[in-house]
């Protein structure tokens, strides 16, 4: 599968281009509305959270972008992968290649946005030069995002094959999505969750995935190694779930759509 | 491959006798393929159907769209599937270009296939004609530069001039049929899978790819065929499958196929040997275990979540919210 995968990684880069381009065609905006979706929502919840529910919170907006843009990551891609194969019926129908670019491409489509995405954050530490900390910690940088790509991924391939054949696992992933809105760090710092709450919710991989950025970035400090060990372990077996679920469907799609 | 084997096929359909092909490799291989699907009818999708079935015996309805099919097409032969609506020729196109996979016995077919089915239907409506042949040809197994060095010859061939570069939502539906063509048809398959696909297009581009079809005879490509129009069969096939309500009925070479294929029809003697239909009863002790522990799951989080969250202490009333607007201190 892995080596099928390397020898066509053209056929992968051509999905992820479709996909990305797509998304702006015949959009005035275009591309900046890969940065307008987020600045509104970052206005918006500081006025509400720091400034009428005066959550105590220094930098307040990069709190909460540090936290928005990868969890927008996960969801607007395990969106777009829960349709990605019945978008694409005719090429499922009539071309035999790997199905599991369809979820792929749009998971790699949107970690490209997640960079776009990234630099209205690094606009935000430009205007709060403060809030930034240099440090070596930021080599962990790159391993909260393994984290968090194993993790999309995961669920991505679930719900990709799930969605052919039974079509409410879109509405149910919606509604599944808004809870991990709420239980995913964005608008509070984890620390403030309370026992016994703290020690279930910790194995939603998002938590250490957001409180891993705000560290590093914000305190210059090591991601909690509890919180991302938790979500690590949580990443990787969502990870089997979804290789073993989507291998067991793929074979079928064809006689679903 | 030699001349001679290459020159074979044609000289055989010509004379209308079954040709002979013994030293050419087979290159498809059917051997007793059957395709079942779920019929919709007890699909269980919503849960009310499920909680009812949970408790009650049931049967499923499966249909064979082929059943016990067992054929061999070899290297360079063009054969025609031919038969009524519903015979499941699509079926059996679209196990071999491997998109879908037989439930029951197995199919071998080797080298690169590209299928002209429902032409230009994979094209993305936002995108151009040009973005468009490169996602499509890609997909299909050409590289990036091999679509570079073709990418003119495709235009050209498509007569799609100055619109290749407007997006595909504008083209009409002969423009759509003509680039899928062109597309598929440079991907130099070693099987070539063709449904209906000469049907569109205005006639003087119908010319034009069955001429690219019979080139694709001459190099020696492998052809399966797909069409309602036995003349077109007898002109360009050397071989015939005919097949009905999934299975195969005759086998032999175009002429002597389409000749009792009129028959068949005209005495109506299209059945095959046995229904496609089958039933099958399925356990109803596992569904009822299933529904039960899933609704006992569901109840308790549902009952243990609500109650944890009623137990937590309430903060201080608020003061009225007309104190602090309509009575002001």
């Amino acid at each position: 599968m892995i080596g099928e995968l390397i020898s066509k990684r053209e056929v992968l880069a051509t999905l992820v281009e479709k996909d990305f381009k797509s998304r702006y065609k015949a959009k005035a905006l275009g591309r900046l509305w890969s940065i307008a979706d987020p600045l509104v929502m970052v206005v918006i919840f500081t006025i509400v959270f720091a400034h009428i529910l005066k959550v105590a919170q220094p930098f307040f907006p990069i709190f909460l972008l540090l936290a928005l843009t990868p969890y927008r990551f996960f969801a607007n891609s395990v969106n777009g992968a829960a349709t990605s194969v019945l978008d694409n019926v005719q090429l499922v129908k009539k071309v035999s290649f790997p199905r599991l670019m369809l979820p792929l491409a749009v998971v790699f489509s949107h970690l490209r946005h997640f960079f776009i995405e990234l630099m209205l954050v690094a606009a935000l530490f430009l205007y709060f030069p403060e809030a930034f900390h240099l440090s070596l910690n930021l080599l962990w940088l790159p391993v909260l995002l393994a984290v968090q790509l194993v993790f999309i991924v995961g669920v991505g391939l679930t719900v990709a094959a799930l969605n052919v054949r039974y079509r409410d696992t879109h509405y149910i992933l919606n509604s599944a999505l808004l809870v991990m809105y709420w239980l995913t760090p964005l608008f509070y710092a984890f620390s403030f969750v309370p026992a016994p709450y703290d020690r279930v919710l910790m194995w939603n991989p998002m938590v250490g995935v957001v409180e891993g950025y705000r560290s590093v970035l914000l305190e210059g400090n090591a991601p909690s190694l509890m919180l991302l060990g938790a979500g690590t372990i949580s990443a990787l077996l969502t990870f089997a779930v979804g290789a073993a679920v989507f291998k067991h469907h793929e074979s079928s799609f064809a006689d679903y759509l | 491959m030699t001349q001679s084997t290459q020159q074979a096929p044609l000289e055989g359909a010509r004379d209308g006798s079954a040709p002979v092909l013994v030293e050419a490799p087979v290159v498809i291989e059917a051997r007793g393929v059957g395709k079942r699907y779920e019929m919709n009818r007890h699909r269980t999708i919503l849960l009310r159907d499920a909680a009812r079935m949970a408790f009650a015996k049931v049967e499923k309805d499966y249909f064979w769209a082929l059943r016990d099919v067992s054929f061999q097409v070899r290297k360079g032969e063009t054969v025609a599937l031919v038969g009524p609506n519903g015979a499941g020729k699509s079926t059996l196109l679209s196990l071999i270009a491997k998109t879908a996979v037989p439930t029951e016995g197995s199919i071998r077919v080797e080298g690169r296939v590209s299928a002209l089915l429902e032409l230009g239907a994979g094209f993305h409506y936002d995108f151009t004609g040009r973005e468009n042949i490169y996602i499509n040809g890609i997909v299909m197994g050409l590289t990036r530069s091999q679509i570079d060095a073709k990418i003119d010859s495709i235009i050209e061939f498509a007569e799609l001039g100055p619109f290749i570069d407007e997006p595909v939502r504008n083209y009409s539906s002969g423009m759509l049929a003509r680039l899928g063509f062109s597309v598929a048809a440079e991907v130099d398959p070693d099987i070539l899978i063709v449904d209906e696909a000469l049907s569109v297009g205005d006639h003087s581009f119908q010319e034009k790819s069955y001429a690219r079809i019979l080139e694709f005879q001459k190099k020696g490509c492998t052809i399966i065929f797909v069409t309602h129009s036995l003349p077109l069969v007898e002109k360009i096939c050397q071989r015939a499958v005919l097949i009905s309500h999934g299975q195969v009925l005759a086998e032999g070479s175009a002429k002597q196929i389409c000749a009792d294929y009129k028959d068949r029809v005209a005495g109506h003697q299209l059945d095959g040997a046995r229904s496609p239909y089958e039933k099958v009863t399925v356990s109803v002790w596992k569904r009822l275990v299933a529904f039960a522990a899933i609704a006992t799951l569901a109840v308790g989080v549902a009952a243990a979540g609500v109650k944890f969250v009623l137990a937590r202490e309430m903060p201080e009333q608020r003061p009225p919210i007309a104190d602090k607007y309509d009575r002001p201190e």
